[in-house]
């Protein structure tokens, strides 16, 4: 069990990335959802000991790992979201070093395993060249490499999937999948099909707050019955946005295909009760306030008890 | 090009050097190098003026100095710093890999480019701004009453001058080329490269490396491609003393070549950056070159990746894998191989290998002894001259090495990952350190490799691994060590590559100013500069208890740097909120703590070491009980008459290996002065111990001042009564000296020096000056004699007032040979000791003790005792003091004592010292100088020594002006007349050559005295004494003749002889004028060369010749006299060489040497005409062919036709 309590992280300037984040996390995958500058890398380079936090704890089993980051780097896999590696190493070089200082294999066995990763992860074919001479997706194929290399209990992926295609997006979630059966995996992320496809449980991270926990079955299940789908014209969008919580937009053959939240339950003109998606669960978790240019808007207290959410920490002013 | 996106990538460059610390750092250094200057601290200015009281300084503020300054200061300083931020540029912005967002602009690679240059010029101008502007701020605007006399009006273009002319041109080429490397590799050691060559070819070899006889087109060549100009400025103005006036008031003219060479550093510069901005721009949109084998398709990653998942891939529970925490060995060894990888794909290691090389076997072959005479080289002293150039290469090297080495996780994205692998810092410390030994052991080969090469060029002596393994691995090694672990620490608790660097440089420069200034000592002289000698026959025995205290200390502190490393590695990015928190008192008191494991043997060897300075020579106590005898003697006894040493009767009980002696003597004193003596002090030393006297065989008890001890004889010393004063002591070498270095006298376990000059061994009559007299604090100025100081009875300069007999019976182990003054008496063994008695059979002035472990050559009444590893110029040796002691006998009067003697001792100090019957030589001299049939270098330095049997023994010159001129100038001249008389006229004239060149460049056109006057207390008396005076005496000799010269010498040593009169030059003249044959001649002469200062310079013009009507050949020119002086000069039209050095067969082909001569005589500025007919076609014209009127630059005086 990963137990974090009251992560509170504070850079200077100050920038509170981290306002008292409390999680426990489980045996099996979990993600960590949100956008863009929500604290979820800082969270997980905490996490992965690689950043020290202003405050808060965070315990492995019991044990607290920020006092003894090397106890947890011994059964760490950790995938950050920037990273490099040794440019005139070949792939296979690199992995085998890798591999010899995370004591998973030494001597002949290293070359053999190395070729094993590499092959695992679609990167046999270039294992003699250069790193230098990679592709951004190759290059974050190695880091999966490595990041799954050995026994690890606790494995750790920042944004993995960016730089991949759709079919090396699909054999990364099999590998996850694959190691997420019997250790902790935690998986942070903006794109929520990641979530939805891998994560029994996840939470919802904004502004360096854990605004929501749950499951994406739960998240759905929450929105049954209030989720509308309809078509509006481009220059009616924004009208409709004013009014409604749309928690979709995508263009279909030059309209605006719409997705609302409709707390009430009932359907507005023109639209018809659509079948809810976690999308829609994000973008209600995420936007539980009225919007902030007039407002009006459907809000949802930041404690707001939604069937089957554990709530999250309620919002408190951080000490600066 | 958009002038506007230039600016922008130009105004954003500058913007970030304004905020990196690295820079401030320089410019701190190079305020703390201009303070130093301007409060007489740091000297690194012109050699000029006269530095006694009230004479004539050289100004710090005038341009030549202001030239000196910036041109030493950019080269060791500021290039570094250039180099870095303009090499780093380009590097940088592909480490934070914007790059690709700046070049998918309309940005074009030219304005990128151009616009980082740009910034990178604009930076320099900023920072030489900043350099001129600390400058004018000591120099003019900060007031310093001590230094008020070197500073001159403030005359702003005495700085832009040479900022423009000298060190811009420099700044521009290492930062252009610094770019272009950093553009074109990306590899940041590359950056580094060019300034560590610079400064170390400068240092030690284009700003040093001057010996008379290097060619001028050489030496031209050398001023123009030393990009600092301190070579050109040096050898063009200030080699070469024109006086405190001319630096002060005149501008620097910059020639035409110098200004082409430093336009071309500017093209070279502004080139480089070109060049690599095309390339840059060739290649920013490929990937680089495409590799097509014989005929195969092109090897892309599409047409290779397969297109679905793999079959029968193992799934990751059947690879079984398991993770554990890689030990510390495993990680280590793990992290140095990539490491070493990461070096062998570096360029920077293949290209040092070859400079180092080239570097080491110049230095070697061109290093220099005594007498500026080549040094013969032996694996020891290559290992311990190289030291210097090793520890600073090496530490240069690894600040960039190490650095970089840390930064690569960082750098290339790899940290991200790697600071969550388990692995123990430490490991991963400790395998970038091994890493980097890999580099000590590649500059150590290299280094080793050109010390083999050199010694096989020299074809001398042959090569022995163990004093590179002793000096360089045990000595070099630890500072390696210790000093990769500052800059592990540095960069550790900066976490930031220029912060490191800054503070790594700004250690090294503050330790260099600290060598400079002579204010090392043991403790804080962590790269052993200038304090290790190596003799072959005294291996390190010299303050070794210091060294290894030193090494373990050095070491120790290593060991608490790379404690800090290890602590503070960047392995997490730390939260600033908890650094305040670690900053509380109890926070600290706990890191001290735990800090204290680490800190412990360096406090321990510290403490030891400090201990040993303090119990040794230079230590407190011993500083005080100096200063404690200056202060309570000096007024009394300073020119307190003496009682002459008439006998001294002495038992010596020598123990080397414990450093130790014991003394029993008796000296006779007699009163030889018209007055009484009512009492006598007798000067000890403070290493003494169970001091006991007695006076006329009574047990006695002196009265004491510090180290004086004053008898009082129960009646006042009438003229011609004698005293008995009976000593008994032992003695023992306690401590260590400040800095090492060696000492002129010494017990080791290998050798014995001791001499009567000081009361180190032996009690001294009288107050010894020298004593407690500290240069800057409490010294003086030397006593200004009257002008007829020399009429009446003149007191000898050094030695006893009347020459002594001595009786000096030494005990020592069997296997020691001892020598002493006189004549052996006795030499026998018994009960494991040996016992030799010397006795003088005539009378001597001083006498010394020397023992070794030696070998003997003895030849007609001499005796030659050498280490039997130095056998390269016995034999000459042994045939110079054969033919001195014939040749001097002959010519200045017999040898009065039976045997001379040469006792070669451990080169702990570098000097040879003539003592009546026993010379001592150090090793360096002599038996180690490189002579060869054309130089004669070893027997020059014996024949001079020789000749102070002569002049300085058998006549003991006066105390005050011109008295050495007798003992050095004489031994000199005696020496041209032995080369002469031996090895004929070619090498006579050679030597006369090597001094006249000597002379004139040391000598100090400002300071320089009259003969007459001298009294070796001012820069560039020596070379006078020496070089100047042995010519002016061989100048006397053609106008007088050579029969009544050396007549009137002989009969000049027979009256001084035994005589209590002791002459000076004054008596000298007075005594020769009688044997000249026109007095006339001889008294413009005298005027001339010995009472007054002169020295002619001749230059030839306008020189041409025309067949001569009826055959033949008429040469006419003008000769002009630019010095000083009117003398009689000859002038030689002049066809081929006349002492080809050449093979046979080249001789055979070569123009025979014939010459045809003029004569004229010019005064100081005057001009005359020759014209000289031939039957031969000259080929130039050259003044004074036959070498027989000393000159300036002698090369100058001639010119083709």
């Amino acid at each position: 069990m990963l137990s974090v309590r009251n992560l509170v992280k504070v850079y200077p300037g100050p920038v509170t990335a981290l306002q008292g984040v409390s999680l426990d996390i489980g045996t099996g995958m979990f993600g960590l959802l949100g956008p863009n500058g929500a604290g979820k890398s800082t969270f997980m380079r905490i996490l992965a000991g690689v950043l020290e936090p202003t405050s808060g704890s965070v315990s492995l089993d019991g044990r607290d790992v920020l006092a003894e980051p090397e106890a947890l780097w011994s059964v760490l896999g950790y995938l950050p979201q920037d990273f490099g590696f040794f440019p005139h190493l070949t792939g296979q070089a690199m992995l085998e070093y890798l591999l010899e200082l995370k004591g998973v294999a030494s001597g002949k066995e290293t070359r053999k395993l190395a070729a094993s990763l590499l092959e695992r992860v679609n990167l046999a074919y270039a294992a003699k060249r250069k790193v230098k001479e990679y592709s951004g997706g190759m290059r974050q194929r190695l880091g999966i490499a490595q990041a799954v290399a050995g026994d690890p209990r606790l494995i750790i992926v920042d944004e993995p999937t960016a730089g991949l295609d759709p079919e090396e997006r699909h054999r990364f979630y099999r590998i996850l999948a694959e190691l997420a059966e019997h250790r902790t995996v935690l998986l942070s992320t903006h794109i929520v099909e990641d979530v939805a496809v891998l994560c029994p449980r996840f939470a919802v991270i904004r502004n360096g707050q854990v605004v929501a926990e749950t499951s994406p079955t739960e998240a759905r299940r929450m929105l049954a019955g209030s989720i509308f789908e309809g078509a509006v014209a481009t220059g009616d969008l924004a009208a409709l946005q004013a009014a409604k919580r749309v928690t979709q937009a995508v263009l279909v053959e030059g309209r605006n295909r719409v997705r609302i939240h409709e707390p009430s339950r009932e359907a507005p003109s023109g639209f018809e009760p659509a079948i809810p998606t976690l999308e829609d669960a994000y973008f209600v978790l995420m936007h539980g306030r009225p919007n902030a240019t007039n407002g009006t808007g459907p809000t949802v207290p930041s404690d707001a008890r939604v069937p089957g959410v554990t709530p999250a920490v309620p919002d408190r002013e951080v000490v600066r | 090009m958009s002038a506007r996106r230039l600016w922008l990538v130009a105004r954003h460059e500058l913007a970030f050097n304004a905020r990196r610390p690295m820079f401030y750092i320089c410019l701190t250094v190079a305020g703390l190098i201009i303070w130093g200057l301007s409060s007489g601290n740091v000297s690194i200015i012109i050699a000029s003026g006269d530095a006694t009281v009230g004479g004539k300084k050289a100004f710090i503020t005038s341009e030549f100095a202001a030239a000196q300054i910036l041109a030493v200061t950019v080269a060791t300083l500021m290039s570094f710093f250039v180099a870095a931020a303009a090499g780093m540029s380009v590097i940088r912005d592909g480490e934070l890999r914007v790059g690709e967002l700046l070049h998918a602009t309309p940005l074009t690679p030219a304005e990128y480019v151009a616009g980082k240059f740009a910034a990178t010029i604009a930076t320099i101008l900023g920072l030489l701004a900043a350099v001129i502007a600390l400058m004018l701020l000591f120099f003019h605007a900060i007031p310093n009453a001590e230094m008020a006399d070197t500073r001159g009006p403030l005359v702003l273009t005495n700085y832009l001058r040479p900022a423009a002319v000298i060190a811009l041109p420099m700044l521009v080429f290492v930062s252009g080329t610094a770019f272009a490397l950093g553009a074109w590799t990306r590899r940041a050691i590359l950056v580094f490269v060019l300034p560590i060559v610079l400064v170390l070819a400068g240092f030690f070899f284009l700003w040093s490396w001057t010996p008379s006889w290097l060619d001028l087109r050489i030496n031209r060549l050398l001023m123009m491609i030393d990009p600092s100009g301190v070579r050109w400025l040096g050898e063009t103005y200030l080699k070469v003393d024109r006086g405190a006036d001319y630096y002060n008031t005149q501008r620097i003219g910059f020639d035409v070549p110098f200004l082409l060479s430093r336009l071309a550093l500017v093209v070279v510069g502004v080139g480089s950056v070109v060049i690599a901005g095309a390339r840059f721009a060739a290649t920013l949109r490929q990937s680089g070159k495409v590799k097509a084998g014989k005929g195969a398709e092109l090897d892309t990653a599409a047409a290779k990746a397969p297109d679905g998942a793999p079959a029968a891939t193992l799934t990751l529970g059947e690879l079984a894998m398991h993770s554990s925490a890689a030990g510390f060995w495993h990680t280590m060894w793990q992290v140095a191989r990539s490491e070493m990888r990461e070096l062998k794909s570096q360029p920077g290691l293949y290209l040092f290998v070859p400079i180092i090389v080239f570097q080491i076997i110049v230095n070697s072959l061109s290093a220099l002894g005594a007498f500026d005479t080549p040094l013969l080289l032996t694996s020891g002293t290559l290992a311990v001259n190289q030291m210097q150039f090793m520890t600073t290469l090496l530490s240069l090297l690894l600040v960039f090495y190490a650095v970089e080495s840390l930064e690569r996780e960082r750098s290339t994205g790899f940290s991200a990952i790697s600071n969550a692998l388990p692995i123990r810092t430490s490991a991963l410390i400790t395998g970038k350190a091994i890493a980097l030994c890999a580099i000590g052991v590649i500059v150590g080969a290299a280094c080793l490799l050109a010390c083999l090469i050199a010694l096989l060029v020299q074809r001398r002596v042959g090569f022995e691994a163990f004093p590179f393994v002793l000096i360089w691995g045990g000595l070099v090694a630890p500072t390696f060590l210790a000093w990769a672990a500052f800059v592990f620490a540095a960069y550790s608790v900066t976490r930031n590559r220029f912060s490191a660097y800054g503070i790594s440089l700004a250690a090294f420069g503050y330790t260099a100013y600290l060598a400079l200034t002579d204010k090392l000592n043991w403790l804080g002289n962590w790269p052993l500069w200038n304090s290790v000698r190596w003799s072959d026959m005294s291996t390190l025995q010299f303050d070794r208890p210091a060294l290894v205290l030193s090494r373990v200390f050095v070491l120790g502190l290593g060991a608490f740097f790379l404690w800090i490393a290890i602590r503070h590695y960047p392995r997490q990015d730390r939260d600033a909120i908890r650094i305040m928190h670690r900053l509380r008192p109890s926070a600290l008191r706990t890191s001290l703590l735990r800090a204290a494991p680490a800190l412990l043997v360096p406090v321990i060897a510290g403490g030891m070491l400090w201990r040993q300075i303090e119990k040794g020579p230079d230590g407190g106590p011993m500083e005080k009980k100096a200063r404690d005898y200056w202060k309570k003697n000096l007024a009394t006894w300073k020119d307190a008459p003496l009682p002459a040493l008439a006998s001294v009767d002495m038992d010596l009980g020598l123990e080397p290996n414990a450093r130790s002696w014991t003394v029993t003597g008796t000296y006779v004193l007699v009163n030889k002065h018209d007055q009484k003596l009512d009492k006598v002090p007798v000067t000890v030393s403070p290493t003494w111990h169970d001091l006991t006297w007695t006076m006329n065989g009574a047990r006695y008890s002196p009265d004491t001042a510090s180290l004086l001890y004053v008898f009082t004889p129960p009646r006042a010393l009438e003229p011609g009564d004698t005293l008995r004063i009976g000593f008994s002591y032992t003695g023992k070498e306690t401590g260590a000296t400040k800095n090492g270095g060696g000492a002129g006298e010494f017990v080791v376990p290998s050798g014995v020096v001791m001499t009567s000059f000081s009361p180190r061994y032996f009690p001294t009559v009288g107050y010894v000056e020298e004593i407690g007299r500290k240069e800057g604090k409490n010294d003086y100025e030397p006593r200004q004699y009257p002008d007829d100081f020399y009429e009446g009875v003149t007191e000898p300069a050094f030695g006893s007032l009347l020459p002594t007999m001595t009786r000096i019976r030494i005990t020592t182990s069997p296997d020691f040979i001892a020598n002493s003054v006189g004549e052996k008496i006795s030499d026998s063994t018994s009960n494991g000791r040996r016992t030799v008695v010397w006795k003088s059979d005539h009378p001597v002035m001083a006498f010394n003790v020397v023992a070794g472990r030696w070998q003997v050559k003895r030849g007609n009444g001499t005796a030659l005792y050498y280490d039997r590893d130095h056998t390269y110029n016995v034999k000459e040796m042994s045939e110079a003091l054969d033919a001195a002691r014939k040749y001097y006998s002959e010519w200045f009067g017999a040898f009065p004592w039976k045997e001379l003697k040469i006792s070669e001792f451990p080169a702990l100090a570098t000097y040879a010292q003539g003592f009546p019957t026993n010379i001592t030589f150090s090793e360096g001299i002599g038996f180690l100088t490189k002579s060869d049939p054309k130089t004669n270098l070893a027997f020059l330095v014996t024949a001079h020594e020789s000749a102070h049997q002569w002049w300085g023994n058998m006549l003991q010159p006066g105390k005050g002006p011109s008295g050495d001129i007798l003992s050095e100038g004489m031994a000199h001249f005696s020496t041209e007349l032995l080369i002469d008389q031996v090895k004929g006229e070619r090498d006579a004239l050679e030597f006369r050559k090597r001094i006249e060149s000597r002379y004139g460049d040391r000598r100090r056109a400002d300071a320089e005295r009259k003969l007459l006057r001298l009294d070796g207390s001012k820069e560039g008396d020596e070379t006078v004494t020496y070089d100047k005076s042995g010519w002016v005496f061989w100048m006397l000799m053609q106008r007088m003749g050579r029969e009544a010269t050396l007549r009137g010498m002989k009969d000049l040593i027979a009256a001084y002889s035994g005589n209590p009169d002791h002459p000076v030059l004054h008596d000298f003249v007075v005594h020769m004028r009688r044997y000249a044959p026109d007095t006339a001649s001889y008294d413009d002469f005298v005027k001339q060369w010995f009472d007054t200062v002169v020295v002619p310079e001749y230059r030839v013009h306008d020189a041409k010749t025309v067949a001569a009507p009826g055959g033949g050949w008429i040469t006419t020119a003008v000769v002009e006299n630019v010095g000083t002086g009117r003398m009689p000069i000859e002038v030689a039209a002049v066809q081929g060489e006349r002492f080809p050095s050449d093979s046979t067969n080249k001789a055979k082909t070569a123009q025979p040497y014939q010459a045809m001569l003029d004569s004229l005589t010019l005064g100081s500025k005057e001009k005359g005409s020759v014209s000289i007919r031939t039957s031969f076609k000259p080929e130039r014209v050259v003044v004074d062919p036959n070498v027989r009127v000393l000159q300036l630059r002698r090369q100058s005086a001639e010119a083709k036709l």
